[in-house]
């Protein structure tokens, strides 16, 4: 019986300086990857020939959304509450920390997903009923007909 | 004792984990013989993820209140197009 492929809705905390932490979700599911995806383009303006394509700038505030699930800085500022707010809501309120807050906690993120890619290797490579590994090259067709 | 408690509100939702899995309009909760039960109108609703997260009993519902929240984890849930009718544990704060 293979492994389960649902995305259960778990959370992290991650601390960050000043004795800070931000709850994120441990990981994506396909939805909201795809939502996390189409927030990392440039937004259509108008006629901007640029619309639509990908926008780094876009896509930091696109992974900040994605993840963010809750944060300490509504202790000191209530009005900085992003629990059970919506992406738009979320995304306003990012727009209004501080440069180098939104920066690190982006940065902490980053490294959750690294953790997360690295544990997921780390299962695969340890299971030892797991898919058959592909071949590292095609077989030869001469092989397969006999010629 | 009270042998019947009704609260009613006009908004909230249910959640698995994080997720906001069905948003819902009037509702009304009513303790009958020690039993919680639930009845809503659904303005809209992710009928996989709720299936799945009251599978696991972790579908929780939640309604706003005076400085907090109502609380409560849904042990059985039927949807309909437009209403949903459920039982609830006790409640979680």
């Amino acid at each position: 019986m293979g492994r389960s492929r649902l995305v259960k809705p778990d959370t992290t905390r991650l601390p960050i300086s000043d004795g800070d932490w931000v709850v994120v979700k441990r990981t994506l599911n396909y939805g909201e990857h795809r939502a996390m995806w189409a927030a990392s383009r440039t937004p259509p303006v108008g006629d901007d020939p640029t619309a639509g394509r990908y926008d780094s700038l876009e896509a930091g505030r696109a992974t900040l959304v994605a993840y963010l699930v809750d944060w300490s800085l509504s202790d000191a500022e209530p009005a900085l509450t992003i629990r059970g707010k919506s992406p738009h809501e979320v995304r306003a309120i990012l727009d209004a920390i501080e440069d180098d807050s939104a920066i690190e906690i982006l940065r902490v993120i980053e490294a959750h997903q690294r953790t997360i890619a690295a544990e997921r290797t780390a299962e695969k490579n340890a299971t030892p009923d797991g898919a058959t590994p592909s071949a590292a090259t095609l077989a030869s067709p001469f092989a397969v007909t006999g010629r | 004792m009270f042998d019947a408690i009704r609260l009613h509100g006009t908004t909230a939702s249910l959640a698995w984990g994080y997720r906001s899995v069905a948003r819902l309009e009037a509702w009304a909760i009513v303790r009958t013989e020690g039993q919680w039960r639930l009845t809503a109108t659904v303005s809209w609703a992710d009928r996989f993820q709720c299936a799945q997260a009251v599978t696991r009993q972790e579908l929780l519902f939640t309604a706003p209140r005076d400085k907090g929240q109502w609380c409560w984890e849904l042990t059985g849930v039927e949807l309909g197009t437009h209403s949903l009718q459920g039982t609830l544990g006790p409640p979680l704060h």
